[in-house]
């Protein structure tokens, strides 16, 4: 029961999250740090109680729209941060959050979050590697980039950067959304304008992902353009951060790769490294051929190439 | 019954609330944008045109009643289950 309605809140706020923020509804979700299903307080009492074996390397996973932190969780019941865990002694720190607000505000709120981390964690935390899923790693560089500005003492922490499956140069399929959403408003028939109506309700969280827009002003630069290629984006991947990023592919056919990538974020989005900043090195960007969207979060595979970039030194 | 738990308790009833409030204000929209064009083209033929402006006034008059009411009702049954919800999570005086 518990883990359904968490499911169903968490989908919830992914689709009109901003709207349940707005309107001060208790179903919106506050970002928090999770274990067990259940919130960690982010103070030295509730963290020493949580994490009684704490480690001073520490892994963030960030889930993506409309999750939780068990989209991690693989069927034998273990995840990332548990291999992690008992592979590279990383304690695994589960972020939630309500992922239809924007995510420049996710980011905003992890930063802080991670600020007060860092300053009630049991240990001194020597090294933090970040993990984002999907929207999820938009928030991550969203948070770096927040961080970054105000100088935040999180960020000198983080030495390495996981992202699976994310956007990095937006989701076609919201793109489109935008488009039809657009026609439909444009024909004078109160039918249609009512389903188009409907159709905008969708979260702030939702429409950033179009065209992965990690700032409020990004959101000027949208159009209702119909662009075969994804634009550059304005925000360069964080340097001083060794950036590893992961991608699924329904199949190894490269129209499928190009066309539907891991069926939701396209191939050339997920690795789009050439306009994410000069020298991420290619042997950091990995495609996993047959593994969808849904499956990319939870695969030995995955897991596999990302404890063996962690190793490196 | 948890703080959290009333708290996500009020915010259906209140998102709830929301969905008729918003969906009857735009159907009753459709409705009305609909029906206009019908009798807009009834009141330019001049033998019904008196006719079809008084059944256009009546079935103003109608559909502010119908879904006027149904907002009133849906803004009532949202302070009931507000009550309810108050009076079940107090603290039993046993």
């Amino acid at each position: 029961m518990g883990q359904k309605l968490d499911l169903a809140l968490a989908v919830l706020n992914g689709a009109v999250g901003d709207y349940l923020v707005r309107t001060d509804n208790g179903l919106a979700l506050p970002m928090d740090l999770y274990l067990h299903g259940e919130p960690v307080a982010p103070t030295a009492a509730a963290l020493s109680a949580a994490y009684p074996d704490a480690t001073a390397r520490v892994v963030v996973l960030v889930h993506g729209l409309m999750n939780t932190e068990t989209i991690f969780a693989m069927p034998d019941g273990r995840d990332y941060g548990a291999l992690f865990r008992a592979d590279l002694g990383l304690t695994p720190l589960y972020v939630r959050y309500n992922s239809g607000l924007p995510i420049a505000d996710n980011g905003a709120a992890l930063s802080a979050l991670l600020t007060t981390l860092v300053s009630e964690y049991p240990v001194p935390i020597e090294e933090i590697v970040l993990l984002g899923y999907s929207m999820g790693g938009l928030v991550v560089r969203a948070a770096t980039h927040a961080a970054a500005l105000s100088a935040a003492p999180w960020l000198p922490l983080v030495r390495r950067a996981l992202y699976v499956g994310t956007p990095h140069r937006g989701a076609p399929m919201e793109r489109v959304g935008r488009i039809v959403s657009a026609v439909l408003k444009a024909i004078p028939d109160p039918y249609t304008r009512l389903i188009a109506e409907v159709a905008d309700l969708r979260s702030d969280g939702l429409k950033d992902l179009g065209d992965a827009d990690l700032r409020h002003e990004d959101r000027a630069r949208r159009t209702l353009r119909v662009r075969l290629r994804d634009p550059q984006h304005p925000v360069p991947l964080l340097p001083g951060i060794t950036h590893h990023l992961v991608a699924g592919s329904l199949s190894e056919d490269r129209w499928v790769r190009a066309l539907f990538g891991d069926a939701v974020v396209p191939v050339s989005s997920a690795t789009g490294w050439r306009s994410l900043g000069e020298g991420l090195d290619p042997s950091r960007v990995r495609v996993f051929p047959g593994l969808s969207h849904a499956a990319i979060p939870r695969s030995m595979d995955v897991y596999a190439q990302m404890r063996e970039w962690c190793e490196a030194r | 019954m948890s703080p959290t738990d009333k708290r996500r308790l009020q915010g259906l009833r209140a998102l709830l609330q929301d969905v008729v409030e918003h969906g009857s204000t735009a159907v009753e929209r459709v409705h009305r944008t609909t029906a206009d064009r019908t009798f807009a083209v009834l009141e330019a033929i001049p033998p019904v045109a008196g006719v079809a402006k008084v059944a256009r006034d009546v079935h103003g008059a109608v559909l502010t009643g119908v879904y006027g009411s149904i907002r009133q009702v849906n803004r009532a049954v949202g302070e009931v289950l507000t009550a309810v919800i108050e009076e079940s999570t107090k603290p039993s005086r046993e």
